[in-house]
């Protein structure tokens, strides 16, 4: 009865252990908070698919890849325009049917361009593509992403989608 | 004299707080309070070897970064983060801001500074061994720098949010994306969801204007501390010998970025936009990276050797410590690395110049960030800056020509042919041509309108003088010989040119005069473009021969565009 309650080394256990608890729970509340708030990205949603109007048939030659704008409604986090510029696409009539891919280069998402007749060609880093989409040389990690097109009553439409560049298997966005 | 007049014995002098206050005392008094005396110490480190000039390299890059400081402060007073917004915030500071073009070279020029700067100082430390115990940290801190200073650089480029930024981060994200298995997420985090969006600029701006100045200051901060703690008593004082020599090595630097923003502006290219054709060249300092990506694939080219690169320079004082040199090795592990960049990037400037695809794309983005800055002094949309370009007239016609009329009219070449061809529509020689033989199947060929005749080979002398007669009804084409005019307003009338027929038996001129033929009046005019094309089938035009479908879906604003458009397709 006559010792002390608590010795100062008991007391200091005490503090000690307060003071960790303390620091736990507030990194757990700013931790997870932090994670919450700096992560969102990685729970956003993409601008997905929508089908898009090109214009008609005979604006584009047959057999020669061209390359055009698709024009649709843009969202950019809380903001909604319409009529702006999506991306890019390369059209190539044959006959009735035409062939879209998109113009964003799967190796770093730079914009491809319509060398010639024959040569689909990244300016970034010289990945050469044949007018099929399919690399032929060049450090990209896959042909140029396919579209879903077709032409509807003389016009030409695209599904237009957003691939992630930089992986060999295609993931829309 | 008086005795107030007489300096007052000293013992009063103590008793006087202020009385007496020099230099020193207020210093001591200062110290006693801040203890400002280790600060100053630090700031004064006596130097074993003395001054040199080579030596200056450390105080030059923390004084290039104190500049970076000054200048971006300033610059963040005018900048406005946002997709709509930042491109034209710094229009205003290069175009309205006094000063505001100067301040941003220095900004820009002073990054390329600062990366030189640093990569001076680092060879320096690691070529002479500087790294040695009990220095490791100093030079790990000093490597710290990298990353930050890269960041700064990476974050910058894009908040003009230009085509030059943008895409040069297009394809940096790209780069993380392509990172095996983190990736996804890291390009996520970086761009601020999954597509380069008004949260990466919002995000990119955070980072180079808190995160990276507070990172830099740790790191600075702690490598100061640890050089303070290890210097020696031994040496000459920092000041004024080598301080002299590094301040005149940061004051010749300084002329030379003030020349650079003065004599090459940094200047400023079109606004964002995603379909821009852009052949984009990241900074020059990256530009060795990129072109070993093309010796190199990846991941060994763009993580594998830099990756090896950085862990060699890391381990640089476990490499070759004191106790078992190895200094060959590791001056080796220095200069090669430089040596390759170097070679690298005077590689990728010559690929560069013998590129004609380049070269042509770089003129089309000189020319289009031209003319955004033109049309970008009548003031920019609020909705962004990107609809300078895109909403200006002759290319917004173009396009709306494209998605709608090319199905049926050639021009340059392409389109349908259903209608007349209209490349170097209104123009003299397309106008001829039409006088002389509508039904050829170049214009009217092809359609249900085949009622004018076309102009018998005798009567051809009239041509010049009716095109132009035609072309003065709409003063904006510019009819400009009055002669010329007269004359074939003459022929307009005359019945003999074409077997009894005159062009005005048909072709009503007055004000709503429905005739055969469409009314000229205005012919060629906006006015009469913008009421031809919503309703072509009307009985002032074509009426029920017409075949072209009014254009009925086009705003005001659309139709003015396409009329633009319409009427630049010939040379005035």
């Amino acid at each position: 009865m006559s010792e002390p309650k608590s010795n100062p080394d008991r007391r200091d256990v005490l503090s000690w252990a307060a003071v960790c608890g303390g620091a736990a729970a507030a990194a757990a509340v700013f931790g997870v908070g932090g994670v919450a708030v700096w992560g969102t990205p990685l729970v956003l949603e993409g601008s997905g698919s929508s089908w898009q109007s090109l214009g008609s048939l005979e604006r584009f030659p047959d057999g020669e890849p061209v390359k055009v704008p698709v024009i649709g409604v843009r969202r950019d986090a809380w903001s909604r325009s319409e009529d702006e510029t999506l991306g890019n696409v390369i059209v190539r009539r044959v006959g009735e049917a035409v062939h879209v891919l998109s113009a964003t280069c799967p190796h770093n998402g730079c914009d491809v361009f319509c060398r010639s007749a024959d040569s689909l060609f990244c300016p970034c880093h010289d990945s050469d593509f044949a007018p099929d989409g399919s690399v032929r040389t060049g450090p990209s990690p896959r042909g140029l992403d396919p579209l879903e097109a077709e032409v509807r009553e003389g016009e030409v439409v695209v599904r237009f989608v957003r691939f992630e560049v930089g992986t060999p298997e295609r993931r829309p966005l | 004299m008086s005795e107030e007049e007489e300096p007052p014995p000293s013992s009063e002098r103590e008793e006087e707080p202020w009385a007496g206050a020099s230099p020193a005392r207020l210093r001591a008094w200062l110290d006693a309070r801040l203890g400002l005396g280790a600060f100053f110490a630090a700031l004064n480190p006596p130097l074993p070897g003395g001054p040199a000039w080579t030596r200056a390299t450390g105080g030059v890059l923390l004084a290039a970064l104190a500049l970076q400081v000054l200048t971006g402060v300033c610059l963040a007073h005018y900048y406005a983060p946002s997709t709509t917004s930042a491109w034209g915030s710094v229009w205003f500071v290069e175009h309205r801001v006094m000063g505001g073009a100067l301040l941003r070279g220095l900004h820009a020029y002073g990054a390329s500074a600062v990366v030189v700067c640093l990569g001076l100082h680092l060879v320096r430390l690691g070529w002479s061994a500087a790294y040695r115990a009990p220095r490791e940290l100093v030079w790990l801190l000093t490597l710290g720098l990298v990353p930050v200073v890269l960041g700064f650089a990476l974050t910058g480029y894009l908040l003009p949010w230009d085509q030059r930024g943008y895409w040069a981060t297009h394809v940096a994200t790209g780069i993380a994306a392509s990172t095996p298995v983190v990736g996804d997420t890291a390009a996520r985090l970086l761009r601020g969801g999954p597509e380069l969006s008004t949260l990466t600029l919002s995000r990119f701006f955070a980072l180079h204007t808190l995160v990276l100045p507070l990172s830099l200051c740790c790191v600075v901060l702690l490598g100061l501390r640890a050089r303070a703690r290890l210097a020696t008593d031994a040496g000459t004082p920092y000041w004024p010998k080598q301080g002299g020599r590094t301040l005149l090595t940061f004051a010749g630097l300084v002329a030379v970025l003030f020349a650079f923003a003065a004599l090459r502006p940094v200047g400023l290219e079109a606004p964002a936009d995603p379909s821009g054709i852009y052949s984009p060249r990241p900074e020059w300092y990256f530009a060795p990276l990129r072109q070993l990506l093309k010796f190199v694939p990846e991941p060994w080219g763009s993580v594998v050797l830099p990756g090896v690169v950085a862990l060699a320079w890391l381990g640089l004082p476990w490499i070759d410590p004191q106790a078992r040199p190895r200094r060959r090795l590791a001056q080796a592990l220095v200069a090669l690395p430089v040596l390759g960049y170097v070679l690298l990037g005077a590689a990728a400037s010559s690929a560069d110049l013998g590129d004609e695809d380049y070269q042509d794309a770089r003129a089309a983005a000189d020319a289009d960030a031209e003319l955004a800055l033109e049309l970008a002094e009548d003031g920019i949309p609020a909705a962004g800056a990107h609809l300078l370009l895109s909403r200006y007239p002759p290319r917004w016609g173009k396009r709306l020509f494209q998605l709608h009329c090319q199905r049926c009219h050639v021009v340059d070449g392409r389109g349908g042919l259903e209608g007349p061809e209209l490349s170097g529509y209104l123009g003299r020689a397309w106008l001829q041509g039409v006088i002389k033989d509508p039904n050829d199947p170049r214009y009217f060929g092809r359609t249900e309108i085949q009622d004018m005749p076309a102009l018998p080979p005798e009567s051809h002398h009239a041509l010049p003088a009716l095109v132009e007669f035609v072309r003065a009804q709409a003063p904006e084409l510019g009819a400009t010989n009055p002669e010329l005019v007269a004359q074939g307003e003459a022929f307009f009338w005359d019945d003999s040119l074409n077997g009894g027929e005159s062009c005005g038996s048909c072709h009503g001129l007055e004000e709503g005069e429905v005739n055969l033929g469409p009314n000229l009046r205005g012919y060629g005019s906006a006015a009469w473009l913008k009421a031809f094309l919503r309703d072509p089938g009307g009985d002032l035009f074509y009426c029920d021969v017409n075949e072209m479908p009014a254009s009925d879906e086009l705003s005001e604003a659309e139709l003015d565009a396409l009329v633009t458009y319409l009427q630049g397709l010939a040379p005035r």
